[in-house]
Order: structure tokens, then C-alpha cells, then sequence
């Protein structure tokens, strides 16, 4: 004996809603499958955080280091490894940081599972329906109610199936790229050098800018347009204590010791107890051959205005080497 | 019946917000949280090989360094904390020389002659590598310079620094991997 269901428009509606959902996520699923090496390796690029810029996909990002990284998922994959394989190898060596969007874990699972949890929904509720109007007596809303049931019905399926996994796969690139601002990484999380040009383009007065206009050129290793740089900076503030620093330590490391000594001795005067400045008036004073009870009295002043200086160290050795050498 | 089944839709209705309310809380939480790059990816892993050309000539290959406590070191001329470094990681690999302690540096994006120049300025005597590619900062998981790793003997990172090191923590971390 068979059972004819009679099917109301919005049934029919509702089915063809869900049809079209279950679609879509089959050819989302599948597409992956087919691309080139090519194209797994651009979506691949896309997925890895570079990890000397700020929250930058490798494919994104015009870092020498990304370009090693993207070289790196290429020959991962001419060698046959798979995408998995690929991410496994970067996420080994720094962890899911790595992935910008990472899976998901704790909680977050409940968004992955939603959409599910909405089909399965509307399919029982499609199978309730149809079981109802087997009994006729159980017929009671008027058929504008139905409708309008089965329009919101599909509503908030459609919202469901199609709405979190949009959210979900668009939200962690939102992540990605935001500063998450973790941890201080070496020079590199610093603004742009490009950023700092513009500053200093905008507002060339601006000591500020020029400081660390000068700071980006020292650590792109361009000396040269640091020391144009912060001379600049010198001019329009003379005893800047950072450009003084920066400027004396680029002279002390290409050999200039004297130049360096006149900024030390200079800045010296205004900041009696600047440890930068007495410790690398101590070097200069040590590279340029001076009394040896010189380079100690910086080096002992430094070391009583130091505190935990990392370079406490490095000043006793300096404290060695200028001793005076045992008579005899 | 019939005046039970608006009820039954509000209580749906309010249901339907409430399940999107909580998803929502827990996108946003995901959201709030972020992630971070922390050192814990490689501790206790095995020390990646590497087998790199030196500054001044020959080669020098991790497995030479097998059942020594190995201080790994990432750094680049035109890195400033790095000079203050190479002196400090000079000086420990003298005092603990007795202990086996080998201090190896890896040059990061930096030429030859400039990292030539740096080890004769700043007292590095320790051996100084170059990294085509930086193809072993990838594999230790580098982020930048400097970053310090600590090996013990049997080859197992114990601990890793991101950024400078002070002269006490290096004391302090070397402590980790001697035997």
C-alpha cells in the first residue's frame, strides 16, 4: 500500500532551499580536489602567516623571508607532499600560529557543526510536517499560516547553512589581519620603512619621524641614509639623545671612534648619566687608545647607573681589557 | 490547540535567537582571543640538522657538535642587539668550555662581508654560519634577530629565546642543557 503525501508549495519551496544548500557546500567541499600545483600552492600562501611581518599571509607580504616561505610550499609540493603535509611542515616549527585560520578548537567547533545541526533541523521538521498531513483531522492552520511557516522555516535555514560557514571561514582572516601585537620579535615588527619615509615626506621637522626613519635605514643595514638621517635630526634638536646614541654607535662600528667621541662627550654634558652614552664613550675611548683610567670611569659610571643592563657583561670585559697592564 | 501553537512559535522564535546568540558569543570569543607566536612549538623537539658553510671557511654540520650542550644563536650585523650579544655569548663560551659548551651562530639575511665585519668588531669567536635561503632559520622557526635556542646534549631543544637575552638569563638558560 502506498502513501501519498500531498506536497504543499512551501514544502517544495524548503526542499529546493535545502537542495541548492547541500549543493553549494558539495562543490566547496570538492573544489579543493581539483586544482593545479599551482593553485595549491597560491592557497596554501594565502593560508601561512608570514612570520616576520604583522598578521600577513605569505602570499600578501613582500618580505624576502615570505619569499623563502612560498619557495619552500613549492617544493613541498613538487615533491608530492600533500596541502596537510604542508601546513604540518610550518605548523611543526611554529606552531598553528602559523595557519591564519586555524582549526578549530574548544567552542569554536560549535560553529563548524551549526550548519549541520540546521539541515538536519529542517529536514525533521519536513518530515513532521509531511506526517501531519497524513491526518487529516490534525490539519488546522489555514494554508496562508502554512506559507508563511515554510517561508520562515526556509529563513532561517538559508541563515544557518549558508551565514556561519561564511562567518566562519571569513572571520579568522579578519584575525589575521589585525596587530595581534604579541611579543617583541627583533626590528622587524617596527612600522614599515616605506611608512616611515612617507612620515618623514609629510612632516620633514619632525625629529621624531626622522629618529626612526634612521632606525628602519640602520636595521635595513643602510648606513649611509642613517647617518644623512639622523643628522638631519641633530639639526633641528642637537642634544636628541636617541639620534646621538644612534649615530655615535654607527660611527664607532665603521671606524670612526673620534666622530663618535665628540657626540658621546657632547651628549655627555646635557645627560651626565646616560648609560648608553658612558658606555660607548668608554668604547670610543678604548678604541682611540685613551688612558685606561678613562674608559673606566665611563665603564665603573655606567655600570652604578645601569642596573640590569644586558650589557653589564659586556662593560666588565671592556673593564678587563682596560686595565692597566701589570708592570714588569 | 490552536491557541497553544503561537505560543509554541514564539517559544521557536526565541529559541532560533537564542542558538544564534550563543554561536554568535562563541565567534566573537574566538574572535577576542587572537592567537599569538609563542616559543613553545619547538621545545623538547630534536634540534633540526644543518650542515652550513662558515665565515673564514669550512663547513660546519650539527652532527659534528653530537653530546655537546649547544647554545644555537640567530643574529645579523644590522641587528643592534645583537652586538651586545655576541660579547655576552663570547665570554660564556669560554667560562663554560669546561662543560663542553659549544656557541654557534647562524647569520640571518646578511652579506658576507658585513657579518665578516661584525665578528672582528664585536669579539665573536665562536663559529659563525651562513644560512642560504634562510633555509635553517626556517627550520628552527625563526621570527627574527635575535632568537636564541638551547640544546642539550642529546641533540633536544630545552629552551628558546625570542629576542635578546640578558647576561643573567643566558646564565640562567645555559644552566638548562649542561650535563
Amino acid at each position: 500500500m502506498t502513501i501519498r503525501v500531498p506536497l504543499h508549495r512551501s514544502d517544495l519551496a524548503l526542499v529546493v532551499a535545502i537542495a541548492i544548500v547541500v549543493l553549494a557546500l558539495l562543490i566547496a567541499i570538492a573544489r579543493p580536489l581539483i586544482p593545479t600545483l599551482d593553485a595549491r600552492a597560491r592557497a596554501l600562501d594565502s593560508e601561512l602567516r608570514c612570520p616576520v611581518c604583522q598578521g600577513t599571509a605569505i602570499a600578501d607580504s613582500p618580505a624576502v623571508f615570505a619569499a623563502e616561505m612560498r619557495a619552500v610550499v613549492r617544493e613541498r609540493l613538487a615533491a608530492g607532499l600533500t596541502d596537510e603535509q604542508v601546513r604540518d611542515f610550518f605548523v611543526e616549527r611554529y606552531g598553528t600560529w602559523i595557519l591564519l585560520a586555524p582549526p578549530p578548537q574548544g567552542p569554536q567547533v560549535l560553529l563548524w557543526l551549526a550548519p549541520g545541526f540546521a539541515l538536519a533541523g529542517g529536514a525533521l521538521l519536513l518530515v513532521h510536517r509531511a506526517r501531519r498531513k497524513q491526518r487529516p483531522e490534525a490539519v488546522v492552520a489555514s494554508p496562508a499560516k502554512v506559507s508563511r511557516r515554510g517561508t520562515f522555516a526556509i529563513v532561517v535555514a538559508l541563515t544557518l547553512a549558508v551565514g556561519l560557514p561564511v562567518a566562519v571561514v571569513l572571520g579568522p582572516r579578519g584575525i589575521g589581519d589585525e596587530i595581534t601585537g604579541t611579543v617583541a620579535l627583533g626590528n622587524q615588527l617596527a612600522p614599515s620603512l616605506a611608512d616611515r619615509e612617507a612620515s618623514v615626506a609629510s612632516d620633514p621637522r619632525s625629529v621624531v619621524a626622522l629618529v626612526s626613519l634612521g632606525d628602519a635605514y640602520v636595521d635595513a643595514g643602510r648606513s649611509a641614509e642613517a647617518v644623512s638621517v639622523y643628522l638631519r635630526a641633530l639639526e633641528l634638536e642637537p642634544l636628541n639623545v636617541r639620534a646621538s646614541l644612534a649615530l655615535g654607535v654607527i660611527l664607532l662600528s665603521a671606524g670612526r671612534p673620534a666622530e663618535a667621541l665628540a657626540l658621546f662627550d657632547r651628549l655627555l654634558v646635557s645627560s651626565p648619566d646616560q648609560p648608553d652614552a658612558l658606555l660607548y664613550r668608554a668604547l670610543a675611548r678604548y678604541q682611540l687608545g685613551a688612558p685606561s683610567e678613562e674608559v673606566r670611569s665611563d665603564v665603573l659610571r655606567f655600570l652604578a647607573v645601569a642596573g640590569n643592563d644586558p650589557r653589564r657583561a659586556m662593560a666588565e670585559r671592556l673593564l678587563d681589557l682596560a686595565s692597566p697592564a701589570p708592570s714588569g | 490547540m490552536a491557541s497553544g501553537r503561537p505560543a509554541s512559535r514564539v517559544v521557536g522564535l526565541l529559541g532560533g535567537l537564542a542558538l544564534i546568540g550563543v554561536l554568535l558569543g562563541v565567534f566573537a570569543l574566538a574572535f577576542a582571543r587572537g592567537s599569538s607566536p609563542g616559543p613553545a612549538a619547538q621545545l623538547g623537539r630534536q634540534a633540526p640538522a644543518f650542515a652550513l658553510e662558515r665565515l673564514g671557511g669550512g663547513r660546519l654540520a650539527l652532527d659534528e657538535l653530537r653530546g655537546k650542550p649547544i647554545i644555537l644563536n640567530f643574529w645579523a650585523s644590522w641587528c643592534l642587539p645583537c652586538r651586545d650579544e655576541a660579547p655576552m655569548l663570547t665570554g660564556l663560551a669560554a667560562d663554560y668550555a669546561s662543560h663542553g659548551l659549544q656557541v654557534v651562530g647562524i647569520v640571518y639575511r646578511d652579506d658576507t662581508a658585513s657579518a665578516i665585519d661584525f665578528m672582528s668588531r664585536y669579539g665573536q669567536t665562536y663559529p659563525g654560519l651562513l644560512d642560504p635561503g634562510q633555509r635553517t632559520a626556517l627550520d628552527y622557526g625563526v621570527f627574527g634577530v635575535p632568537e636564541t635556542y638551547f640544546i642539550d646534549a642529546a641533540g633536544a631543544i630545552r629552551a628558546r629565546q625570542l629576542g635578546p637575552l640578558s647576561a643573567s638569563a643566558l646564565r640562567s638558560t645555559v644552566e638548562k642543557i649542561l650535563p
